[in-house]
């Protein structure tokens, strides 16, 4: 029985227990008195890990963009061509899996036979099967979601931004690749990535739900081998990035009733402790819902004036790989807002923000995070979104309540700066430059 | 899953739905009425209206401050179609009182939501002119937004064609030109309308003092009279009579097929759980006919699925592919509904089918706005059956009861949208 560590939070009411099991996995169990047990298997592996070797080999080893995602679709089929989706029919489970620039996760939801769903998910994850027959399969089936993407103005919109914001770092990549970047994948490179990554010690196992940790290190007995120690080395490249943006502006057109836009502000200074990641990133969401929420003077005057309209959406995004802070919405003139936007922030910062908004806004961000506790899917893909970034979800209103107004107003003199600024747009097609 | 129902006036009701699972509340309030062209513009625009100010909280950014100080309560304004049905009103969802020791957040939330609903911010004894213009080119914009999502726009369209001149094609917010025209004077004749003449259903969902919510909601309705005009239930159409294709040219990288069928039944026929399993074996699980065929065999496509809405008896099958391929996807579509109505479904076919379908009944318990939706969609239909008793049905349902379901779904439209350089 492997040692097993209990983690409290007493205001929240929640729990979890975690243990590291002889395989070398990571495994975190967090009991939920729900319907729905969530179970999510997930590797340390995006479309960010292109270029790579194990500590010892000489030479880094460089794949072909989307790869992990391709990976993903294929882990589903198993050998004698069955696929995973099939055995979960057996246990009634909902299974599904998605790939994000820093990971991969697989995931599964049931209200019944929870461990014998568990026992496929760990199965079919860690036993491989490619023939080239089955990756040009693929092929035809992914090259219909990136025909997808290409029609999506959100997902157009996203990677414009990401575009001119970044230079050199991967998040530049499209997580699908493109249909040409996929042609060039084989079951052999399929292999190296599965081989490389999908190493237990570079994953975890995040269950929650009405379940019992000797149920879930007995399934591990059973179904995991120990994984080889070693040590996996990335290449980034991205050491001569930039503090400022590398282009103003990404615009492209689509068949769109009216233009999208989102402003990102590109930010470098990263903390190499997580809970120093966590509390910058908590009081982000504070000083950003200061001054564009639906309360502020920003949303306020672009709403009156039609400048906005009434979906206005703002996120920081904060992890050891990258920083940004972004605000979109749509609008007939997105270039008016970018100039309102940049002169309301000068504004504010000559202002200061104030006391009472801030408290505000803090009591805002402190009740969304307790309320992220009431579903077993958000508590599960939080956990692991942290535990990759170095951090913990029971940390979080301790780490809210430790914010203080004058680091709030730090940020905003730090932040916002003209040269991080960019703005990606989504435009009609045939809209005359103005 | 309601555990209590107060009539609090004529043709209102509101439920409580109590369970202990959350760290939230929520209060769900909705009018329901019948939705026609005359009146389904002016019905969206009243919730986007009474939330730019009350009397108390003239400004957008004042009532979004008193959100702020009860603890991020957040208020959705909603407008539904459910068939030939608008639903419209208001969602709030309010942390639990366990969590702050200065405010009594779900009181002083039902004060403010009440306040959004009855006691409106009015300039001269009617809505604000400025709040109304600007509402109206936001109504417009989200109107004509409608194109973004192609995936969307295409099942729309198909189910437009498919409902032509019946309710059922109304468009949940109506018509752009029927936007342009509202004015302050005719809002407000649709805004005392619907206080005096539509039902409202309102459900609360938790662990709160649900009496107290009750009587402040009572109290308000008290100084109201009401004089209730129900929604009544319109015919379906059962059967198809000639295919009718449509194509329509955008300029789109990826082709979108969406073929609409009739099912012949809709909820209020009975055995809904039937035509729910008939869809997870045809084309709406990964387990299904149709993924397993159109996108796993033949590499068609990305996404295929199936179905069926509960009011209309419609079934779509929507997929995206490429433009060339719209013949043969048609062609593998067809055929995977034929083996179903020839009884090819395999006893396996049949259980998983009933697990899944059982699996996502029972996520409804774990959702607060999902037993809320579940509960008013399924009443609007006469149907009080709870997910726990539809996942006991699924148990014993049979191949043959499939097939019979299947016997009886007629091909109606074939909508494609294609890229403006293809023939055709």
């Amino acid at each position: 029985m492997a040692e097993i560590v209990l983690k409290e939070n007493k205001m929240l009411g929640e729990k979890y227990y975690s243990f590291k099991h002889k395989t070398g996995l990571d495994v975190y169990v967090f009991p939920k008195k729900m319907t729905t047990s969530y179970a999510l298997f997930a590797t340390k592996y995006g479309a960010i890990d292109n270029k790579f070797k194990l500590a010892g080999e000489s030479e880094y080893t460089e794949v072909p963009d989307g790869i992990a995602h391709f990976l993903e679709h294929k882990m589903f089929e198993c050998e004698g061509g069955v696929d995973a989706f099939e055995l979960y029919a057996k246990t009634g489970a909902s299974a599904n899996a998605y790939t994000s620039n820093a990971m991969t996760a697989y995931l599964f939801s049931s209200t019944e036979k929870f461990y014998e769903s568990l026992e496929i998910l760990l199965d079919f994850v860690t036993h491989p099967y490619f023939t080239e027959t089955t990756v040009q399969k693929e092929q035809g089936i992914i090259g219909q979601e990136i025909r997808m993407y290409d029609d999506h103005p959100g997902a157009r919109l996203e990677k414009g931004l990401l575009q001119a914001m970044y230079k050199y770092n991967k998040m530049r990549i499209d997580v699908a690749g493109t249909v040409e970047s996929i042609a060039q994948i084989d079951a052999d490179v399929l292999y190296k990535c599965y081989n490389t990554f999908y190493n237990l010690r570079n994953m975890v196992l995040v269950v929650c739900g009405d379940i019992e940790v000797v149920g879930v290190e007995k399934i591990c007995d059973k179904i995991l081998k120990e994984a080889p120690n070693q040590e996996i080395i990335r290449a980034y490249d991205d050491e001569n990035e930039p503090t400022e943006v590398y282009e103003k502006r990404a615009e492209c057109e689509l068949s769109v009733s009216k233009p999208i836009f989102a402003i990102g502000i590109k930010d470098m200074d990263i903390s190499n402790d997580p809970e120093q990641r966590m509390k910058k990133a908590y009081a982000m969401n504070i000083l950003n819902d200061i001054l564009f929420s639906q309360s502020s003077e920003f949303y306020n005057e672009l709403y009156e004036r039609n400048l906005i309209s009434h979906d206005l959406s703002y996120a920081f995004e904060h992890t050891k790989r990258c920083s940004f802070n972004q605000i979109s919405s749509e609008s007939q003139n997105p270039e008016k807002v970018y100039e309102f936007f940049v002169a309301y922030i000068k504004k504010m910062q000559q202002r200061g923000i104030d006391r009472e908004d801030f408290e505000l806004a803090k009591r805002t961000i402190y009740a969304s995070c307790i309320k992220s506790f009431d579903s077993t899917e958000d508590i599960a893909n939080n956990m692991v979104y942290n535990l990759f970034d170095g951090a913990d979800i029971l940390d979080a209103p301790d780490i809210i309540s430790s914010i203080d107004f004058e680091y709030v107003s730090l940020l905003l003199s730090s932040m916002f700066k003209e040269e991080y600024y960019a703005m990606s747009v989504v435009n009609p097609i045939g809209k005359e430059q103005k | 899953m309601i555990s209590k129902t107060l009539k609090i006036a004529d043709g209102v009701n509101i439920h409580y739905i109590r369970t202990e699972k959350f760290k939230s509340n929520i209060i769900s309030f909705n009018f329901i009425t019948q939705a026609n062209n005359e009146n389904v513009h002016l019905n969206a625009m009243i919730p986007l209206m009474l939330l730019r100010g009350c009397r108390n909280y003239p400004t957008q950014s004042e009532i979004n401050k008193r959100l702020q100080y009860l603890y991020s309560g957040v208020i959705d304004t909603k407008n539904e179609k459910q068939g030939e049905f608008q639903v419209f009103g208001f969602d709030i969802d309010m942390l639990s009182d366990r969590f702050s020791n200065d405010t009594e957040i779900t009181k002083e939330s039902t004060e403010l939501l009440c306040d959004i609903i009855f006691d409106p911010y009015f300039e001269n004894g009617a809505f604000s002119e400025q709040y109304l213009e600007n509402e109206k080119i936001n109504l417009i914009d989200t109107i004509e937004a409608e194109i973004n999502n192609k995936t969307k726009y295409s099942t729309s369209r198909c189910v437009e064609e498919m409902s032509k001149g019946t309710a059922f094609a109304v468009k949940r917010f109506g018509e752009v030109e029927n936007v342009k025209k509202i004015t302050p004077e005719t809002l407000y004749e649709a805004y005392v309308k619907a206080l005096s003449t539509i039902p409202a259903e309102i459900y609360v969902v938790g662990e709160c003092d649900f009496e107290m919510i009750a009587q402040q909601f009572k109290e308000r309705f008290a100084s109201i009279k009401r004089n209730v005009v129900y929604p009544s239930f319109s015919q379906i159409k059962r059967k198809a009579e000639e295919v009718t294709e449509i194509s329509e040219k955008q300029d789109v990288k990826q082709g979108k097929l969406c073929i609409g069928f009739r099912t012949g039944k809709n909820i209020q026929d009975g055995d809904h759980h039937i035509a729910q399993l008939f869809s997870e074996i045809f084309g709406a699980s990964p387990t299904s006919k149709l993924f397993m065929n159109v996108r796993e065999k033949m590499s068609l496509c990305y996404y295929c699925r199936s179905m069926i809405s509960q009011r209309t008896g419609i079934m779509l099958v929507a997929a995206g592919i490429e433009f060339a391929n719209k013949d043969i996807a048609q062609k593998a579509i067809l055929e995977q509904l034929d083996a179903i109505k020839n009884g090819d479904i395999s006893s396996e076919e049949l259980e998983n089918a009933k697990r899944s379908l059982k699996n996502s009944y029972m996520h409804v318990y774990d959702n607060p706005s999902a037993m809320q939706a579940w509960t008013l969609y399924r009443a609007i239909s006469d149907n009080h059956d709870e997910p726990v008793d539809e996942a006991k049905r699924v148990e014993e349902a049979t191949v043959e009861e499939i097939a019979s379901f299947a016997k009886n779904i007629t091909l109606d439209t074939v909508y494609f949208l294609k890229g403006e350089d293809e023939n055709g």
